[in-house]
Parts: C-alpha cells; structure tokens; sequence
C-alpha cells in the first residue's frame, strides 16, 4: 500500500500538469521564442524569408480564429480584409504617404469594413453568413479589378521598399524581426482578450446566443467587436503581407484563399493559440513542398483534403492531439497503476482503491 | 406620351429619326428584361437542386456549383477536344456532375450522421469545392475555353426586336426543369416519398422507406440540375475551374432571402435578383452587378426583421 501511494504521488501531480497543458504551454512558447530569435543566424535567406511569411499568416490566422474558432461565425472574406491592409500599404508607398499614416488608415479601413460585414451577423450565422462575407469577398476583387489605375488590376502591384531609420524592407532579416515582433505581440494579444470576460462572453455566444442573452451578454456587441478585431489583425498581416513581399496580386486576396485560412484555423484547431501558429505554418509553407515537388496544383486539392479529412476525423485539429497524447498517458499510467496494485501475498486489491477515481475523473476531463 | 406628340411632348408629329430611337429604346429594353430572365430561371434552376438537396438532407452543399462547372469542363473536353457529337458531350458531363454529386453524399455526408452534423457538412462541402476546383484546373488548366454553342449569337426578329436565341433556350430550359421538379415533388410517389423524408425521417424509416437511397436519388438529381446550370452559364460566358464561384454565391443568396424550406419563393427571388442585375448593369455598366448585389442584400438584411430571413436555428463553424 505503501509503495502505490508513493507511486501515486510520484505520478498524479506531472499527470494533472501535463492535462491542464500549462507546463506544455509554457515549454512550447519559450522554445518557439528562441527558435525565433536564432532563426536568422541558422537558416539562409530563402528559408528566413519563408518564415517571415509563416509570421504574417499566424497574425491572419489569429484574427480569422477570432472570428470562426472563437465566435463562431463562419466568415470566409478573411483574406479581403489581409486584402486591403496589403493595397493600403502598396498604394500608400506608391503616393510617399507616411508609414504612420498608412497604418492608421490601413486599421482605419479594415476595422471600418470588419464593422460593415458584422451588420448581418446581427441576423445571420452560419451558411447564410458565410454566403454574405463571400459576397464581400466578391465586391474586394471587383474594387481592385473597377479602378485599375490605381490597383493595378489583375497584374498586381508593386509596393515600394519600406524605409524607415535603420529599418528597410528590402532586408530579410529586417521583415522577419518585423514579422516575429508583430506575430508575439498579435499572440499576446489575443491571449490576453480571450482569456478575460470578453473571451468568455465571445465562447458563450458561440455556444448559445440565448444563454448568452439570458445572462447579460450583450450578442450584438461581441460579435462585432470579433468581426472587427478580426478584420483589424488580417488588415496588420496584409500591410506586413505588401512592406515584405514586394508585389501583391488580387487572386492572393480573393475567395480561395479565405478558404485557406479557414483550412489553417481547422487545421491547428479552432480557439487555439499554437493551432493558430500551425495554421500560418501550414498556409506559408505547404505550398513550397509542393512547388518543390514539381506539383504546385497539390496544395489547393490537399487543403479540401484536409478541410474534408479534418472535419470528418479530427474537428478539434491538431492542437486536440495533445489532449489526446495526455489522455492515453493517462490510461497507461493507470494501467501501470492497477497492475502495481497487487498485495505481497499476489492476490489483487479492489481496484478502486484511493487515486483510481479522481484518475478517472480526470482522464474525462 | 401620347402616340401622336414628339419626344418633347411638344405636340408635333415624330421625326423618322424619333422613332428610330423610340425603337431601338424599346429593342433595348426588352433585350435586358429578356437577358435578367434568362439569367434569372438559370438561377432558378440551380436553386431548385439546392431546395432539394436542403429540404431532404438538410444539408448546404457548397460544392453544388463546382459540379456545374466540371460538367460543363467535360463536355467542352469531349465535344470540342474529342470532337464527340454535342448530344453525348452534354450527356457525359451531366453523367460526371451525377457522380460527383452522388459520391459526395455517399462517401462524406453519409458519415456525418443526424446528429450534430450542422455546420461541419458546410465546411466538409468547401473541402469538396476545393478539392474539385483544383482537380479541374489540374486536368483542364485554368485559361477560360469557349463552351460549344447552345444558340448564342443566334439572333431572330420577333415583333420588330432581335432576340438571342441562346436567351430563349435558357429561358426554356430553366422554365421546364422548375416545373419538371415541382411535379415530380408534388405529382409523383417518388416526391411523396421524398415529403415524407423531409418531414420526418425516422417515422420514414420505421414505415419502410429506404431514406439513404431517396437521399442519394435526390443528390443525384441536383447533380443533374447543377450540370445543366453550368452549361448553360458556360455558353453565355466562357468556361474554367472558377466560373461558377461567383454564380453560386447570388443563387445562394436567392435562396437565403427566400428561405430555404419553401420552393416557389426562393426561385421567384432568383429570378428577381437575375432582372435586377440585368436591370443594373444596363444603367449602370457591365460591371456593376456585384456591387448591386451587396448593397441590395445589406439593406435587405438591415430593414427585414430576423424571422424574415428564415435564420430559424443557428449553424455554429
């Protein structure tokens, strides 16, 4: 008896800390922390530029969560609102307009425009939703392709470098320091708005608007708020999006590759922070193992496969593995247990003796 | 105006020139009212697959429209590159976008179950469009094709007025399968059946009706009708993987502003949103309908009360 309870305690308290995931939590960020500030001096150019990239899509990827993961709300103009942060920056580099200047209004206009599409949300919710923010996807690409001009059509255009002090963009280092500080301040910040009352209002309406109401929750408030700050963090990843990569093309912007940020939300798993850094991985990365491979059309068929794949078998993406991982340690370290649980003479103790339940009680968990 | 006063309303008899343009004003008109028709009963032919599949498996298929585009890609292949008659063209199109249809409910949403699927069919069918669009631009690249002709630029003169030929097929077409399927929903003991599906599901089964093979019969179809659709925007456009996306999205909003559960309203919507389009893009220019679209449907959603909209029950991402 003895020996089970020192096992236990030996045990029980690395279990609830591995199921809570705080120690993982805190693990996992300080060593994406260092890889992130060791990241330039390890890999080359190509692959530092790469990663900038990933940065910018964990910020989109961030606000698309906000809104679909976290709210519940099925937008797919995700990327449009990247969209006009991205041609604000080109077209502001493009008239000498100040880089303040064009932050402001690239925040300006996104929240503005995440305003105008949370209207319906008012109304709406799911596929009726969606078919709405796809309408505004629509009318995005039809004000880039009506004023070419200015836009430059469906060729794109190029954004001018970026120089601002010691800063410039045409430096890879420089975009991917940048990109990282705007990534962890963006993660920070959505931690720290999700974790507090509004986070819990934003879960509460996605789970039940009528609970919501019946409790105080303003529905129509948290709902915006989401729309917007959504639509403000993909508009801070499309100006990034247009300082560091150098030229911006409406098909980067229009319905499809909405849909891609919706596979990345999915994919790390909806209302997580780390699925949200998979999700910018995946979205930035993937696409050049494929164009590495010689098929480039791949990407796209594998994200309906994923879209599909995930939905069907793992709707809690990728971050729902590692809750997963605990529970089957769990189960080990129980099965460890009731094997060690056996008296001197060899006979076996009932098994629910002290520990077994509260172990139980947390493998539910 | 009175027939006998002038363009100002002056009193003077017309100028042969004033009654040119008078002429030409109305040629004008009843050429847009016509192309809003046509493009209207296409919608409304799209739409009647979605009510379908929506009010038999309560299920938003999102790939819908893709199934149009690749069976009409299939049938440019096999008439224009194969050079096989149109009449087996059109035939092996309409075939694929049955299959595909079929496969999806069989293969994906089958395996969902009744329970908590809503919202998760949704995202398995954007799954579904993405992998059949790049499928598409993998086997059929992505540079727009010209679609054979189904009477486009065929022009006959009826009462004084040029009229496209491939407007009266479309408008044909889409009038004879509306009806068809209202018929079949309402006339026949497959539609009974299907009524009966609808309505109550378990009690169906209890009773005896195979409701999985009703269901996949009803995909199916609206494979056929998505086939159909999509040829028919194909001859008045040109065809590529991407053509229907932004076809699918008004005939969506059709029938949301119609709602979802009945069936001559949603299609009355679908044709008035292809008139007002028509309408729009003559005053306003060819571009012009997108816009219009938003802001009609903004206003819409900010003055109809919630109810109207048919958001009965809330689909959670």
């Amino acid at each position: 008896m003895m020996r089970t309870d020192r096992r236990l305690r030996r045990h029980s308290p690395a279990l609830s800390i591995l199921r809570e995931g705080r120690m993982a939590n805190a693990t996992v960020g300080v060593l994406t922390l260092i890889v992130l500030i060791g990241l330039p001096g390890i890999a080359g150019t190509y692959w530092t530029g790469q990663v900038t990239l990933a940065l910018i899509y964990v910020v989109a990827t961030l606000g698309t969560d906000l809104v679909v993961g976290r709210t519940g709300m099925l937008s797919l103009c995700q990327a449009s609102f990247m969209g006009i942060g991205a041609y604000v920056a080109a077209i502001g580099q493009a008239h000498s307009v100040p880089i303040a200047l064009q932050v402001l209004l690239a925040v300006a206009i996104a929240l503005g425009a995440g305003a105008i599409v949370a209207i319906p949300t008012l109304k709406l919710s799911g596929l009726r939703l969606a078919i709405v923010t796809l309408l505004f996807g629509q009318l995005f690409i039809w004000a880039i392709d009506v004023d070419i001009s200015t836009t430059g059509g469906s060729e794109g255009m190029i954004v001018n470098p970026v120089q601002m002090g010691t800063f410039t963009s045409l430096s890879v280092t420089d975009d991917y320091i940048l990109s990282a500080v705007v990534a962890v301040i963006a993660t920070v910040g959505v931690w720290q708005i999700t974790r507090g009352q509004w986070g819990r209002r934003a879960l509460a309406v996605r789970d039940t608007e009528l609970a919501a109401s019946s409790v105080g929750v303003s529905v129509r408030k948290t709902k915006i708020a989401a729309f917007m700050v959504g639509a403000l963090l993909c508009g801070v990843a499309g100006l990034l999006f247009g300082y560091t990569q150098g030229t911006i093309a409406p098909d980067t912007f229009s319905t499809f590759p909405s849909v891609y940020l919706l596979v990345a939300v999915l994919l790390g798993g909806a209302g997580s922070l780390g699925g949200a850094w998979l999700g910018g991985a995946y979205v930035a990365l993937v696409p050049d193992v494929f164009n590495a491979l010689g098929i480039p059309n791949m990407y796209a068929i594998f994200g309906g496969a994923v879209l599909v794949g995930f939905t069907l078998l793992l709707p809690g993406g990728l971050a729902s593995l590692r809750p997963l991982a605990a529970d089957v340690l769990n189960r080990r370290r129980q099965g460890d247990y009731m094997v060690s649980w056996e008296v001197p003479d060899g006979s076996q103790a009932d098994r629910s003796g002290p520990g077994t339940a509260s172990d139980r009680a947390g493998a539910e968990r | 105006m009175l027939p006998h006063q002038g363009a100002a309303g002056t009193g003077f008899a017309r100028t042969p020139t004033e009654v040119g343009c008078e002429a030409r004003m109305f040629g004008q008109i009843v050429n847009v009212v016509l192309s809003g028709l046509a493009t209207g009963l296409s919608y409304g032919l799209l739409l009647a697959g979605i009510l379908l599949v929506y009010q038999v498996s309560r299920v938003i298929n999102f790939a819908y429209g893709e199934y149009g585009a690749v069976a009409a890609l299939t049938t440019y292949y096999l008439a224009d590159v194969r050079h096989m008659p149109l009449a087996v063209a059109i035939a092996g199109g309409l075939l694929v976008a049955m299959v595909l249809s079929g496969i999806t409910e069989l293969a994906l949403i089958r395996p969902l179950g009744e329970v908590g699927r809503s919202g998760r069919d949704f995202l398995v069918s954007l799954g579904v469009l993405l992998l059949l669009t790049a499928g598409a631009q993998e086997l059929f690249g992505v540079n727009p094709q010209s679609f054979p002709s189904l009477g486009e630029n065929v022009t006959r003169k009826i009462a004084g007025v040029q009229i496209d030929l491939g407007q009266l097929i479309a408008m044909g077409v889409g009038i004879a399968a509306i009806i068809a399927v209202y018929l079949m929903i309402v006339r026949s003991d497959t539609g009974l059946r299907l009524r009966a599906v609808a309505e109550r599901p378990d009690v169906s089964t209890s009773l005896g009706l195979n409701v999985y093979a009703l269901r996949l019969f009803v995909w199916v179809l609206s494979g056929v009708l998505a086939g159909i659709g999509g040829m028919l925007f194909a001859s008045q456009l040109s065809v590529d993987p991407f053509y229907m996306t932004n076809i699918i999205i008004v005939v969506f909003i059709a029938g949301m502003l119609g709602g979802l559960e009945s069936y001559w309203l949603p299609i009355g919507c679908a044709v008035g949103l292809g008139l007002f389009e028509s309408i729009v893009e003559y005053i306003f220019g060819a571009n012009s309908g997108t816009p219009a679209d938003f802001i009609a449907v903004m206003l819409i959603f900010a003055v109809l009360p919630k109810r109207a909209v048919g958001e009965r029950e809330t689909e959670r991402a």
